[in-house]
């Protein structure tokens, strides 16, 4: 049998509920809660006052934090944006030259085409055709820009396995060309449908064909990229390999962290790997380096198909 | 019948990129020019040891064998030729090389009329050969 606990008991009972009110309130982020207080001075009023003064205190920092991740956040936005920006603009030229190709191709044939005002459908339908063509692949060069502006949430959907390489190689075939790297292209004849979002694997894959550019010092006669896209169980296995000069071990281990970069400073962002690393464990897929067997370097992605019971594209 | 400014013209046509070089051999062709083609500088290289041009149209930035190269090496075997850089861009230091090699730039993208005023201009010298 309990005998009724004595006022000053009472008090404390009472005060010491108070006190865990708040901390159990600060404990779920509510900053509200403070204890009561007598503000007489005695050693409870003062327990209460610390309580309050800690839980105000909690709270601020809290505020604080949250604000400075908004910060970063918005700076690495930033840098994000800026990341995209420097790859856009290094490939202005290329993309200019891209575009003036089949620019070239349509004017070219509207020329043909109205000097022979009596030539029937029949006739020019191998040049409609040319034109056609010449039209879709302005469609693709300006697909891959599209890209680059965004930043959306991942889209997945089944795409072709080659797609996203292919748009890479497409966009960026001046610029290795005009750094006189041979492309090989090493693909599997069946490949299957991936689950991705297009736009941000074909980011994926500049990245890596940008810096399998950027391993080539000037002047090299012999350079070249190699692209596979082969298949294993379950999945599609991408692999980008240069005969550069291959990353030592100990840089290796850190390609992938953000902001890590070998090039001079204010050529490269740091950010291409990382991005990219992320992009693809977003996918459920895994980023790694591997040596050449040549010697060079060589970025392996690997990436489960759409429908692991088979289905090809 | 119409005339055919470029009538029995021997032309080489260098350019990797196989939509841009069939449309030019077309028009070449169409201009009345016996056309030659060669998918990049190495091919090229082969053609310019096999036969002789009056002109050579090359595409400059192209792996191993550049338009550079193509057009140097046709003003060796045979120096009266006509020599035309047709690109996309040309850097300022890309347009000092193409003249000194003694060739003139044709932008892209360009229509017949262009194409057929830069073979004008190539060949005028020939008058003198």
């Amino acid at each position: 049998m309990r005998s009724t606990p004595s006022p000053e008991r009472a008090e404390i009972e009472r005060a010491l509920q108070s006190f865990t009110d708040v901390l159990l309130a600060v404990a779920r982020g509510d900053f509200s809660v403070r204890a009561d207080r007598s503000y007489d001075g005695d050693p409870i009023d003062v327990l209460a006052f610390l309580v309050n003064a800690t839980a105000e205190e909690v709270s601020d920092l809290v505020r604080q934090l949250h604000e400075e991740r908004r910060e970063l956040k918005r700076a690495q936005d930033q840098l994000l944006l800026a990341a995209k920006l420097a790859s856009l603009g290094e490939m202005a030229a290329g993309v200019a030259h891209e575009l003036n190709q089949p620019l070239t191709a349509i004017r070219m044939l509207v020329d043909l085409l109205s000097s022979r005002p009596r030539a029937t459908v029949g006739e020019a339908l191998g040049d409609l055709e040319t034109l056609a063509e010449a039209a879709r692949r302005m469609a693709r060069i300006v697909d891959g820009i599209r890209m680059f502006g965004r930043a959306a949430p991942l889209q997945l959907r089944p795409i072709p396995a080659r797609a996203p390489i292919e748009g890479a190689l497409e966009l960026l075939r001046d610029t290795l060309e005009r750094h006189d790297i041979e492309v090989v292209r090493d693909f599997e004849d069946r490949l299957p449908e991936i689950e991705a979002d297009s736009d941000q694997l074909h980011q994926v894959f500049v990245n890596l064909l940008l810096n399998a550019r950027d391993a080539f010092e000037d002047g090299r006669s012999d350079a070249r990229v190699i692209a596979r896209v082969g298949t294993v169980a379950g999945g599609v296995v991408y692999r980008i390999e240069d005969n550069g000069p291959g990353i030592a071990d100990a840089v290796a281990q850190r390609i992938f962290d953000p902001f890590f970069s070998t090039k001079t400073v204010g050529e490269g962002t740091g950010l291409g790997l990382s991005l990219s690393h992320g992009i693809v464990a977003e996918h459920g897929g895994v980023l790694r380096y591997e040596h050449a067997r040549g010697g060079g370097a060589c970025f392996v992605v690997e990436l489960a198909r759409a429908d692991p019971s088979g289905g090809e594209a | 019948m119409r005339t055919r400014p470029l009538a029995d013209l021997r032309l080489l046509v260098v350019e990797d990129d196989e939509m841009v070089r069939r449309v030019v051999v077309r028009a070449a062709a169409d201009l009345g020019a016996v056309v030659d083609t060669a998918e990049n500088g190495q091919v090229a290289l082969e053609r310019l040891r096999e036969g002789c041009y009056d002109v050579v149209l090359t595409d400059l930035k192209m792996p191993r064998v550049s338009g550079l190269d193509v057009l140097r090496r046709a003003r060796e075997s045979r120096p009266g030729t006509g020599l035309i850089v047709i690109t996309g861009y040309a850097q300022p230091d890309d347009e000092d090389a193409i003249r000194k090699a003694g060739a003139i730039v044709l932008r892209k993208p360009f229509g017949t009329a262009e194409l057929e005023k830069a073979v004008r201009a190539v060949c005028a010298p020939r008058s003198d050969d």
